[in-house]
C-alpha cells in the first residue's frame, strides 16, 4: 500500500509494524521512548490535566459487558503519514516530509502555533506547555543526541531519527548497505513481546515488508487517506 | 508656470454665493482655470475622476494591483519553488494558494498606492496656498485668484469683479513660500517590542544533556562560599568542633603543635616560626580573617584551599578560636 | 435649493456640536480611563507571566490545542467587519443614513483588528520568534509556508489592517483640518501633521472623493476575503466539525452580524454620553435593526444548512460533536448562543417600535456579541474535544490566566476607543454637512 504512494526518491522508506496480537499493554515502549528522547516529566497534576507527554501511548479500550469484558490495547504513535495533514498547515515549515518518508519536526523553527496538533487525526502530537524539568538525578541521563526542547515547541515521535542517522552513518563508515535490524528505535528495542517491528519498506525481504504484506494488516483511520507508515496487524486471539 | 503663485487675491464669500457665475466671470476676465481655487467645507460636486496629468487615478490603481499580483506569485509560488519542501503530499506550488495570496497582495498594493498617490496629489494641489481661513468650515466660501503683481489696474479689475459677486472681504496675499510644513514628517514605524524581548535569545543552544566525553558538572557542596569571598557562613558549632579537633591534629599540629603553641616538630626546621595560636594577635582576628589565612596561606604556611573543603576549614577556625577556652578548662581540670 | 442653502447656516452649530466631545473631560471620563488602564495592566501582567512560564498557564491540553485565544482572535476580526460594512457597503449603495455612523464604526474596525492581532500573539508558544512568519530573505534560506491557511490569515489580516487604517484616515483629513483650527494644545500639532495642510480646494475634494470611490469596492472585497480566510483556518483541517465547505460564507455573515451588534452598542453610548441625539436619531437604529434582521436570517440559514447535513449524514465522528453541543457537555452554551444570536434578535428587531428604542437595541447588540463569542468558542472546542480516536476525548474551559488576559484586551479595546473619542471627531463632520446639504435632493 505504501509503495504506491511512496513519494520518496531515495533508497529508504522507514516503516513500522505493530502486531496487536503480541501487544500486552506493558508500556515498556512508552518508558523507553521517554528515556531515549529526553521527554520531560509532566508530574501528577499535569497528567491529570491531560498534558502527560507521551510520544507513544497505549490506548486501552474496553469491549463487552460484564462479565465478558476485554481490554484492547493499541499503541499509537506518530504514523509518519505520506499525506500528513499536519505538515502543510504549519506556517513556518517546522513540519515537513523527509525524502525517506519521515514526518520531521524542526524544533528550532517551531513557534508554537499548534495547528499541526489540531490537524493530526491520531492526536499523536504533543506540545511543551512548560520548560522541561526532571527530578534529580534523572537530568544526568539525558540523551545528547536528542535536543531537549524548551517550552512552546511541538514534538512527536521521530522514529528515533537519531538512531536512523547513526545506523546509516555506521553503515557508510563500514562501506556496506544498512542491514535489516541495524536500526532499532527505542520502543522497538524494548518491547518484550516483539510486537513492534521497524525497518526499510523498500527492501522487500525486510521483516517490516514481510509483516506488512500479511492478511491481518490494516492502517488506522485508513479512510482519511493519510497513508500512514505504521501498519497494524489485527488482533485475532 | 512663470507666474508667482504666492501672490493672490483672496475673497471671502457668504454661504449663498453662486460659484459657477463667479468662475465664469473670472474666466472672461482672462484668469485661467489653474489660477482659481475655491475652498469650501464640503465638496461642491460629486465629481470623483481626478487625473494626474492625463492619467486617471484608477489606472495607477490597476497598475499597482498587477504589481501586487506579481508579488503574491513570488511569495506563494516563487519562494516555494526556490526552496521546495514536501509537506503532506500537497503540490509544491498550488494554484489555489497562489491565487489567494496574490488576491490579497493585489488589494494591498492597489489600496496603498492609491492612497499614497492621492496624498501626494492633495499636497501638490494646495502647495501654493499657505493659509486656511477657518471660517470656511463655518460655511463660508473662500475664492483665491493667484496673480503676480501685475498692474494695479488689473488687480483692481479682479477686485471689483469679486466685490460684485458678493464677497465680504478681499485681501491681497503676498508671502514667501513657507518652508515645507510639517506634513512631510514621516511617522516612525515602531517594530513590535515583542521581538526585542528575546530576539537574540539562545533558545536550546545550551543543552542540559552531557555530550560524550564531557566532564560531569559537579554541583557545589551545600553551604559552599564563592571563590573569592572571605565571608564565613557559620554552621552549628558543636559538629564543627569535633571535626575541628581531628582536622587540627592531622593538618596543623605538625607545625603549630598539638596545643597550638607553635611548637610542633616541624617548627624547628622553619625559619619563620609558626604562630602561637593562643596569642591575642591571633585570637583577636575575626573568623573571616582566620579563614582567609587558612585558605590562602601566609608566608611559609601553605594554602589549604583544595586540600581542605570550606566546611573543614571553618571547623578548624572554630577550633582555633576555642583554644584559649580549652586551655582554661584544662588548667581548671588540673587544679 | 433654498432648503439646501438654509442648511449652510447650520454649519457653525454642527462644528460646535461635533467638536464638543473633543473638548473637556469630566471626572467620569478620567475614572473610566483609570479603571480600564488598571484592567489592561492586569492583563499585561498575566500575559508576561504566561510568556515567562509557558502556555501551560492556559487550560489547553491535547487534543484541544486551540482555545480561548483563537476564539477571541476570530471574534475580534468579526467585530472589525462592522466598520468596513457600514462605511464601504453603505457607501456603495449610497445609503445616506450611514453618515453619522461611519466614523464610529471605522474606529471600531481598526481597534478590533489591533486586538485580534494581539490575540494571535497571546496564543503563540514561542512568541519571541513571531517574526518567522514574516517573509524575508534570510541566511537560513527559509521562507514561511504559504500553503498554511495561517499564512493566508497573516497576509489577509495585514492587508485588512492597512486598508482599514487608510480607509479611516482618508475621510478624516478634512476633519483634522477643521479640528486644527479650533482645538489647541498638543493635539493641534498632531492635527496639523495629519491633515496634510488640507485647504479644501475643489481639486483636493475631487482627489479625496476619487480615492475613496476607488478604495471602497476594493476594501469591501478585502473584507469578504479576510473572514473567509479566517474561516478556512478551520475549513482546511481534517477535524470533523471544522471541515465544512460552508464555513467561509458562514464566517463572513457571522462577522457582519456581530459587527453590527457592536456598532449599535457604540452608537448608543456615544449618543448618550455626548448628547448627540440630533445626529444619531432613532431612524439610524431602525435602519441598523433592519440590517441585523437580514444578517440574523442569513446566519440562521447558513448554520441550519451546515448542521442539517451533519445530522442527516449520521457519520459517527461528526455526530459525536453534534450530540455534545445539542444535548451533551456543551448544551448550555449552545442553547444560550441560539437564544442570544437568533431568537432574541428575531423576536425584538422585527417590531418597528423596538427598533427605534436605542437602549433596547444596545442590549440586543450586547447579547448578539456575547452569543457570537460563545459561538466562536463552540466552533473551536467541541470538535477538538471529540477526536476520532475516542481514547483521547476531553474537555476545556479557559483558565484564570486566559480570562485575565482576554478581559485585559477587551479593556484595551474600550480604552483605545475612549481615548480615540478625544482625538478624532466621532462623527464625520464634513460628511454630515454633505448629507444635510443634499438632504433636499437625496434624502
Amino acid at each position: 500500500m505504501a509503495e504506491e504512494h511512496n513519494k520518496t526518491g531515495t533508497s529508504h522508506k522507514w516503516e513500522m509494524v505493530v502486531d496487536l496480537d503480541r501487544c500486552t499493554g506493558c508500556e515498556a515502549c512508552v518508558v523507553a521512548c521517554h528515556a531515549e528522547n529526553n521527554i520531560r516529566i509532566s508530574g501528577e497534576e499535569e497528567a491529570a490535566q491531560g498534558r502527560a507527554i507521551n510520544w507513544i501511548r497505549i490506548e486501552r479500550y474496553w469491549e463487552g459487558e460484564y462479565p465478558n469484558v476485554q481490554a484492547r490495547f493499541m499503541p499509537v504513535l506518530c504514523q509518519h503519514c505520506d499525506d500528513a495533514p499536519c505538515e502543510p498547515v504549519c506556517p513556518v515549515y517546522a513540519s515537513y516530509h523527509t525524502p525517506e518518508g519521515l514526518n520531521a519536526q524542526v524544533y528550532n523553527r517551531c513557534i508554537g502555533v499548534r495547528y499541526c496538533g489540531n490537524n493530526c487525526p491520531y492526536t499523536a502530537r504533543q506540545f511543551n506547555w512548560f520548560d522541561p524539568t526532571w527530578d534529580e538525578p534523572l537530568a544526568e541521563q539525558l540523551n545528547p543526541d536528542v535536543t531537549v526542547r524548551q517550552n512552546g515547541i511541538m514534538e512527536k515521535c521521530t522514529f528515533c531519527v537519531q538512531r536512523i542517522r547513526q545506523g546509516k552513518e555506521q553503515a557508510e563508515k563500514e562501506g556496506r548497505p544498512v542491514r535489516d535490524g541495524d536500526i532499532v528505535p527505542a520502543c522497538v528495542q524494548s518491547c518484550p513481546s516483539s510486537a513492534l517491528v521497524f525497518g526499510d519498506r523498500r527492501d522487500p525481504e525486510s521483516r517490516v515488508s514481510q509483516l506488512a504484506r500479511q492478511d491481518r494488516a490494516f492502517h488506522l483511520l485508513e479512510a482519511l487517506g493519510t497513508h500512514p507508515a505504521v501498519t497494524y496487524l489485527k488482533r485475532i486471539t | 508656470m512663470a507666474m508667482d503663485e504666492h501672490e493672490a487675491l483672496t475673497a471671502l464669500f457668504p454661504r449663498q454665493v453662486e460659484i459657477d457665475p463667479l468662475v465664469q466671470s473670472l474666466r472672461e476676465a482672462g484668469i485661467s482655470e489653474a489660477q482659481i481655487s475655491i475652498m469650501t467645507p464640503l465638496p461642491l460636486s460629486e465629481r470623483a475622476s481626478v487625473r494626474l496629468g492625463s492619467m486617471p487615478l484608477y489606472v495607477i490603481t490597476m497598475i499597482a494591483g498587477l504589481v501586487g499580483i506579481a508579488i503574491g506569485i513570488f511569495f506563494a509560488g516563487g519562494t516555494a519553488a526556490m526552496y521546495p519542501l514536501m509537506t503532506g503530499g500537497k503540490p509544491i506550488v498550488g494554484a489555489p494558494i497562489v491565487g489567494i495570496i496574490s488576491y490579497e497582495t493585489m488589494m494591498l498594493l492597489a489600496i496603498v498606492v492609491t492612497f499614497i498617490t492621492s496624498v501626494v496629489t492633495i499636497k501638490r494641489a494646495h502647495r501654493a496656498i499657505t493659509e486656511r481661513d477657518s471660517r470656511v468650515d463655518d460655511g463660508y466660501v473662500m475664492a483665491r485668484v493667484s496673480m503676480s503683481s501685475t498692474s494695479t489696474a488689473r488687480i483692481g479689475l479682479i477686485r471689483n469683479l469679486l466685490q460684485r459677486a458678493g464677497s465680504l472681504e478681499i485681501q491681497w496675499e503676498s508671502t514667501q513660500k513657507e518652508k515645507g510644513n510639517q506634513s512631510g514628517k514621516a511617522i516612525a514605524v515602531v517594530l513590535a517590542a515583542i521581538c526585542l524581548m528575546n530576539g537574540c535569545s539562545r533558545d536550546m543552544q545550551e543543552q542540559p544533556s552531557y555530550e560524550p566525553q564531557e566532564a560531569p558538572r559537579l554541583h557545589s557542596p551545600l553551604g559552599a562560599v564563592p571563590r573569592d569571598s572571605r565571608a564565613v557562613i557559620t554552621g552549628s558549632l558543636e559538629e564543627s568542633m569535633s571535626e575541628g579537633v581531628n582536622l587540627f591534629r592531622i593538618n596543623c599540629s605538625h607545625c603549630h603543635g598539638t596545643t597550638g603553641r607553635g611548637d610542633g616538630p616541624a617548627a624547628a626546621y622553619l625559619k619563620e616560626k609558626p604562630a602561637d595560636l593562643h596569642k591575642s594577635d591571633v585570637q583577636t582576628l575575626s573568623d573571616s580573617a582566620l579563614y582567609d589565612v587558612l585558605t590562602r596561606g601566609k608566608d611559609v604556611m601553605p594554602p589549604f584551599k583544595g586540600e581542605l573543603s570550606a566546611k573543614e576549614r571553618r571547623s578548624i577556625v572554630a577550633y582555633v578560636k576555642s583554644l584559649p577556652k580549652r586551655m582554661l578548662e584544662k588548667h581548671a581540670n588540673h587544679q | 435649493m433654498a432648503s439646501g442653502q438654509a442648511n449652510w447656516n447650520e454649519m457653525p452649530a454642527i462644528n460646535r456640536d461635533l467638536l464638543a466631545p473633543l473638548q473637556g473631560a469630566g471626572l467620569g471620563y478620567f475614572l473610566l480611563v483609570v479603571l480600564l488602564a488598571a484592567m489592561v495592566a492586569a492583563g499585561a501582567g498575566a500575559w508576561f507571566y504566561q510568556i515567562e512560564t509557558g502556555i501551560g498557564r492556559t487550560n489547553m491540553h491535547p487534543p484541544i490545542f486551540w482555545g480561548a485565544y483563537i476564539a477571541s482572535f476570530v471574534y475580534w476580526i468579526g467585530v472589525s467587519h462592522s466598520g468596513t460594512f457600514i462605511s464601504g457597503v453603505l457607501r456603495l449603495s449610497k445609503a445616506q443614513w450611514r453618515r453619522p455612523i461611519t466614523r464610529i464604526a471605522e474606529l471600531m474596525t481598526i481597534i478590533s483588528v489591533t486586538i485580534a492581532a494581539l490575540c494571535v500573539f497571546y496564543h503563540l508558544g514561542r512568541v519571541w520568534r513571531w517574526y518567522y512568519l514574516i517573509p524575508y530573505p534570510n541566511q537560513r534560506e527559509i521562507w514561511p509556508d504559504f500553503r498554511s491557511p495561517l499564512m493566508w490569515d497573516a497576509t489577509a489580516v495585514f492587508t485588512y489592517a492597512t486598508a482599514s487604517s487608510i480607509y479611516l484616515y482618508l475621510p478624516l483629513i478634512p476633519d483634522f483640518a477643521l479640528a486644527r483650527d479650533r482645538i489647541g494644545g498638543w493635539r493641534r500639532w498632531c492635527y496639523s501633521v495629519l491633515c496634510l495642510g488640507w485647504k479644501g480646494t475643489q481639486r483636493e475634494w475631487e482627489t479625496l472623493n476619487t480615492a475613496i470611490r476607488i478604495i471602497t469596492p476594493l476594501i469591501v472585497m478585502v473584507m469578504i476575503s479576510v473572514h473567509s480566510i479566517v474561516g478556512w483556518d478551520f475549513g482546511m483541517s481534517l477535524v470533523p466539525g471544522w471541515h465544512s465547505s460552508i464555513i467561509a460564507p458562514y464566517f463572513v455573515v457571522g462577522a457582519v452580524h456581530s459587527g453590527l451588534g457592536m456598532v449599535m452598542v457604540g452608537l448608543y453610548f456615544v449618543r448618550r454620553t455626548y448628547r448627540l441625539e440630533p445626529y444619531i436619531r432613532p431612524e439610524h437604529f431602525d435602519k441598523m435593526g433592519k440590517l441585523l434582521i437580514v444578517t440574523t436570517l442569513s446566519l440562521a440559514y447558513l448554520y441550519f444548512a451546515d448542521q442539517l447535513t451533519v445530522w442527516y449524514g449520521n457519520i459517527p465522528d461528526h455526530m459525536a460533536i453534534l450530540h455534545a453541543m445539542v444535548s451533551g457537555l456543551y448544551a448550555p452554551p449552545f442553547w444560550t448562543m441560539i437564544v442570544l444570536i437568533y431568537l432574541i434578535p428575531l423576536s425584538t428587531l422585527t417590531i418597528p417600535s423596538f427598533r427605534r428604542w436605542p437602549f433596547g437595541m444596545m442590549v440586543v447588540g450586547i447579547g448578539i456579541n456575547l452569543g457570537m463569542y460563545i459561538e466562536r468558542m463552540l466552533i473551536i472546542v467541541p470538535p477538538l474535544s471529540r477526536p476520532r480516536l475516542t481514547y483521547n476525548w476531553s474537555s476545556y474551559f479557559p483558565s484564570w490566566g486566559e480570562l485575565t488576559i482576554l478581559l485585559g484586551s477587551l479593556a484595551l479595546a474600550v480604552l483605545l476607543y475612549v481615548l480615540a473619542v478625544k482625538f478624532v471627531p466621532i462623527i464625520s463632520i464634513w460628511e454630515e454637512k454633505e448629507g444635510r446639504m443634499s438632504a433636499g435632493g437625496h434624502g
